[in-house]
Parts: C-alpha cells; structure tokens; sequence
C-alpha cells in the first residue's frame, strides 16, 4: 500500500500534471460558461489533445474539464438565466433572482463554495469506495459481464430526453454501427464494404466529435449571432463565512444526495440537483423564500449537481461502465491510452489508480482557485461572437479527428457523423444513447457470445450465478423506475426551466 | 397533423425502411458467414439481426403510435409556436454542410492546411462577418497555431499538400 502509494506520488507529482488538471478546470469552466457549449463537447475536443500525454495527465485534463463545466454552466444559469449545462438548470430557480436582486455576486460565490464542498465529498466517496467495489467484480466472468452491460445500458432511457422510444431507436443506431469492422470470433468482415479502413471498426474519437461538436456548429447557421448576454454584473455583493454557515445542512446533504445518485449509472447531475433543492426546500424554515431568491436554494442545487462528479466515476473505474455521456468519453481516454477501467486495472495500474485520486483529490481546491476567477471574466467570455467561436472550433474538430490515426478517413467520419447529428437533432433524436450504445455495444456482444461458447448455446448460463440474478432485478427495476420517471417527468416538464435543445444531450 | 407528430411519424416509417432495407437487401452480402456455426448465436450475422429486427419493430410501433396519437387529436388546432424541423433558414446549414463536404474533397489533393483555412474562412463570412481582412487573419492564424500546436507538440505528421517545404 505504501510503497503504491509512493510510486503514485512519483507518478503525480510533476508540473505537467498540475498544469493539465488546473487548464482542464479552466477550460471547463469557460466551456461550462458559454450557453450553447456543452461539457460533452469540451471533452470530446479536448480528448485528442491527449494522445501524446501521458495516461495520467491525460486522464486529469479531461476530469479538470468534466469538473470545471460541471461548476460552469451555474454562472450563466445565475446571470442570464440560460443554465450552461442542463445539470446547472435547477441553479436558475433562485440564482437568477437573485441576481435581479443585485446579489449576483453572492449566489456565484455560495454556488462556487457550494460545488468545491460537494465536490470534495464525492471525491474522497469514490477514493474509499472504489476499490471495494472493484475488488468483488473480479469474480466476474462473460455471463456476469454480459448481464452488467446489459444493466448499464438501462442509462439510455435516461439520456432520451422526451422520448424513450427516439432514445431506444438511437441506441440502436450506435449498437448496429458498432458490428462494423471484424467478427472477433470467426474474423469475418461485417460491413466494410471491402474497404480496409472500416477493418477496425468506426474510429470512436471522430464519430463523437462528430455527433457531439458538428452539430451545435450547424445549428449556429440557423440562429446566426446569437451570443449570451450578460443581465447582472458579478462584482458587487459577496458571501461572507456566515452564509456559508447558514447554507452548510443544505451543502452537505447535497453532496450526499449527489454522491448517492452520482454512483448509479444513468442518474446524472440534474436529478440529483432537483432532489437536492426540494430536499432543502422541505426543512428550511425559509421555504417560502425558495424561488424568489434564496441562498440555500443555489447551495443545495449546486451541492446536489456537483455531488456527482466524483461517484460518477465510481462504476466507471470500478466495473469499467460510464455512468454518463462525459464519463464514457473519459472511458475512451482510458481506452486509447490502452487501458482498460475495471478490476484488472486495480491489479495491473494501481500506481495509476492512485496517482489518479491524488489529483482528483486536490481537484477541488483548483476549482475553488479558477471558479473564483472565471465568475469576473465571464462578462468577456460571453461576449465572444458565434461567428467565429464556431468556425474555429470546427476547424478544431478536423485537427483532433485527424490526429487519432493520422487518416483522412476519420476527418470523413467525423463529417458523415456531425451531419447524421444534426438531423438527429432537428428530428429531435437524442445523441447520447447513440454514443452510449456504440461504446458499450461491442462489449455486449463479446461477452453474449463468450457466454454462448462456453455453454454450448444454453441461455441458462447468464442466469448461473447470484451476480447475474442481482443484475437482472437491477436492471428491471431500473427500467421500470425510469419509465415511470419518464411518465411522471412529461408531465412536471413545464413547471422547470427551460434548457436548450442542443444542451440536452450533454 | 401537428409538426412533432408528422416528425415522429416520418421518423418511424423511415427507420423501419432503412432497418428492413439493411435486413433483407445489405446484411446477406455485407457481412460474410461460414459455412459451420456450432449454434445460431454464435453466427456473425445473429447480433446485426437481433439489433435491426428491433430497430424495425420500434420505429414501426413509433410510426403507428404517431398516427394513432394524430387521430386521437384531429381536430385540434395545430400549435402556432410549433418548430418546424426544417426552413428556410436551414439554406445556410446545407451551404455549412456543404463547405464541409468539399472541405473533405480537397483534403487528399491539397492536404489539411489550405483547405482548412479555406473553410474557416468561408464559414466565418457565412455567418453574416463583412469584415474580410479580420476574418482572414483569423482564418490564417488559427490553422497555423493548430498545425504548429500538432506538428511540433503533438508530432502528428498534418499533410501540407503544396505547402510542403514552406512549413
């Protein structure tokens, strides 16, 4: 343990590493700030930039992005009213009037103390947590496996906005287009056409850029400068210790809230947001205070969203599954650097493992640094024009998509695939289940087969151990939940704020 | 019939097309089997199969929940704020999407660097910037910091097309 622990520090402890968490919160933030940019898009630009760094400073720059949008997207959500990530859209009820109350500064500030407590918290929640966690599913085999990925994928229905049957058919969109490339068992083609770029399969970097980056540019020529305008001015006000106090159960018991549904795959931030307000909303004894402009209200909501961040990560190191679009996009990071998230990587990288948490770790105190920073600069931020922020994020699309596997082909996927998001868009189908599907999907059918191989072709085998019951009443369970979320969410849509169509993915 | 109702239903019925298409006309020749499967499930083609005989079925029972749920409401007024798919406004979308297919065309002849500043260049002053000399400045300056930023930092060898030699 020790001597792990100090081959991590060696593993950390370079200036590369503290550079790549700190700009990855910055970027986030920034990213997270601007009302049209999404965190999933911040991550998937940011993942080429890591090919040629190390596994654990790539690994740290893009969770310095997840956690940096996570806080951003509170800023614009106080200030104009436009939640920078949906996550951030319960951050509207009482940031935004409080800032028409001239207290701008005061909700930015609690909302930053806020998400670096909570986050905090879910920090070191996924540091005890996870190897316990990891350490039981080495017990696994393909059957286990297969029912797991089939329990993951139960995250579709939350990720299909307003309709499941739109999210079920994207996912089967992206289940199908992971079959392209070789059979793994016999080695056939399947669906290259005889063209031998397609031998490996659709390259996962380009076709998320892709669906995730192309799209939002398209839709810019539709709803041309269109730019977030700044309603209050964030200079003014500020929280002082006691509001921080009189906030702390509700902080508290967000983070909490966050870590527990941060841990469950599909649940996601703005859920846990929501429960987090209406918890607070329920023992305040300022309660009829909450959405006109109460302080506690942006803590809890901010506590809630953040709380997230760091159990989020909790299946996806432990059982090798993203609880969300960003962290499957973390998952490729780890795929790409040639590491695979899960038991094996506790036993095989655990310096990695290690040198992972200790940035995670101080994760929070950059956050507290550059968020504090960031809530003056956004008036400057918002005012980049779209005209050009999206051109040159386009031509920074081509350049990562490129440098995957230095191939002309992939900047062809990229494009094939931003079109095909953009009028799954416009058709109003959702992305994320597509992505999801794609990257779990080959998993899927790997362990389905190696199941049926070992049985001789009895299904009974996925129904042989405790594992694969406990999996199988996850997975209904989580279906019949989520439908019923679903159900009951159609018809509270109207009372909650508004968030932008091309934000719902993200 | 409302917009998101037409839009589901066009939806469903296209995908149902699509899915069959691939089932019947493009699977067989598309993905090669062996001659000896041990068990059906274990066929190359069994996964594709269960994935597409799903996707029809779901957007088949999408289509015809659409049209039922259109029934059920004719009569009504359709929705004066309802978001027609596609407009007039989406012209500069294809034009954008356009410039990107070409973009792609002049890739293999010209490499990534010119073609690229081309297309920024062109999707700046289609966004409605008159101002030429800043959006060309802009244009050359970021490709170059990109291509710098990835050829020296990153070491990706970026294809220069004719500019070989001079970068």
């Amino acid at each position: 343990m020790i001597e792990n622990l100090s081959d991590a520090l060696v593993l950390f402890l370079n200036v590369y590493n503290i550079i790549a968490l700190a700009g990855g919160i910055g970027i986030g933030v920034i990213v997270g700030a601007i009302p049209g940019m999404t965190s999933t898009m911040a991550v998937a630009l940011t993942l080429p930039f890591t090919f040629t760094l190390p596994p654990v400073t790539g690994i740290l720059l893009l969770l310095g992005v997840y956690k940096g949008g996570v806080y951003g997207g509170s800023i614009p959500a106080i200030l104009v009213r436009a939640p920078g990530t949906p996550a951030a859209s319960c951050s509207v009820l009482d940031g935004y009037p409080l800032a028409q109350k001239g207290q701008a500064g005061k909700a930015l500030d609690i909302a930053l103390y806020a998400s670096c407590f909570a986050d905090l918290v879910s920090n070191l929640s996924l540091i005890l947590l996870v190897g316990y966690l990891a350490q039981l599913v080495t017990s696994f085999g393909p059957p286990e496996n297969f029912t797991l990925i089939f329990f993951s994928l139960t995250i579709i229905a939350s990720v299909s906005g307003d309709s499941l049957l739109r999210g079920f058919i994207s996912a089967g969109a992206g289940l199908l287009l992971a079959t392209v490339g070789l059979d793994l068992i016999y080695g056939t083609d399947r669906f290259t056409f005889g063209n031998s770029d397609l031998l490996g399969g659709l390259a996962f970097i380009p076709l998320l850029i892709g669906l995730f980056a192309i799209p939002e540019i398209l839709n810019g020529y539709a709803k041309r400068g269109s730019t977030g305008k700044v309603a209050a001015d964030p200079s003014g006000s500020r929280a002082t210790f006691a509001d921080f106090r009189y906030c702390f159960r509700s902080i508290l018991r967000g983070s909490l809230i966050g870590v527990v549904l941060g841990a469950i795959p599909g649940i996601g931030g703005a859920p846990s947001a929501f429960v987090s307000y209406s918890e607070a909303m329920r023992r305040s004894p300022n309660r009829k205070n909450f959405g006109k402009g109460e302080l506690e209200g942006v803590a809890a909501a901010e506590a809630g969203n953040n709380g997230v961040a760091g159990s989020t990560m909790i299946p996806l190191l432990a059982l090798g599954i993203p609880g969300d679009v960003i962290t499957a996009v973390i998952l490729g990071a780890f795929m790409v650097h040639g590491l695979r998230p899960g038991p094996m990587l506790f036993e095989q990288n655990i310096d990695l493992i290690y040198a992972l948490f200790i940035g995670i770790s101080i994760s929070s105190l950059f956050l507290l640094i550059i968020g504090k920073t960031a809530i003056h600069m956004f008036k400057h931020i918002a005012s980049i024009p779209t005209s050009y922020l999206y051109p040159v994020v386009m031509v920074l699309c081509v350049f990562g998509a490129y440098a995957v596997n230095n191939s002309f082909f992939d900047i062809y996927v990229m494009v094939a695939f931003g079109i095909l998001g953009f009028l799954m868009m416009r058709m109003h189908v959702p992305s994320a289940p597509f992505l999801i599907a794609f990257i779990l999907g080959p998993m899927l059918e790997d362990s389905f087969r190696q199941s049926l191989l070992m049985s001789q072709g009895s299904l009974l085998i996925f129904a042989r151990s405790w594992i694969t019951w406990i999996f199988w009443s996850l997975t209904i369970l989580s279906v019949v939940l989520m439908v019923r979320r679903h159900m009951a969410g159609r018809s509270a849509e109207k009372a909650l704020p508004v968030v932008p169509e091309e934000k719902r993915d993200g | 019939m409302k917009t998101v109702h037409k839009r589901d239903f066009v939806l469903g019925l296209v995908v149902c097309a699509l899915a069959l298409l691939v089932l019947f006309g493009i699977l067989p020749w598309a993905v090669k089997t062996p001659r000896v499967i041990p068990n059906l499930a274990l066929s190359p083609t069994f996964w594709p199969r269960i994935i597409l005989v799903s996707m029809a079925g779901l957007s088949a029972f999408l289509a015809i929940h659409t049209f039922y749920e259109a029934n059920k409401e004719r009569g009504t007024a359709p929705d004066e704020g309802d978001e027609q798919p596609f407009d007039l406004s989406d012209l500069r979308v294809i034009m954008a999407a356009l410039l990107m297919v070409l973009f792609c065309a002049l890739l293999k002849p010209l490499g990534v660097v010119l073609p690229a500043i081309a297309m920024l260049f062109g999707m700046i002053v289609m966004h409605g910037r008159q101002e030429w000399p800043k959006a060309i400045g802009i244009s050359i300056a970021t490709v170059l910091i990109l291509y710098m930023f990835f050829r020296y930092v990153a070491k990706v060898p970026v294809p220069l097309g004719p500019l070989n030699g001079l970068l």
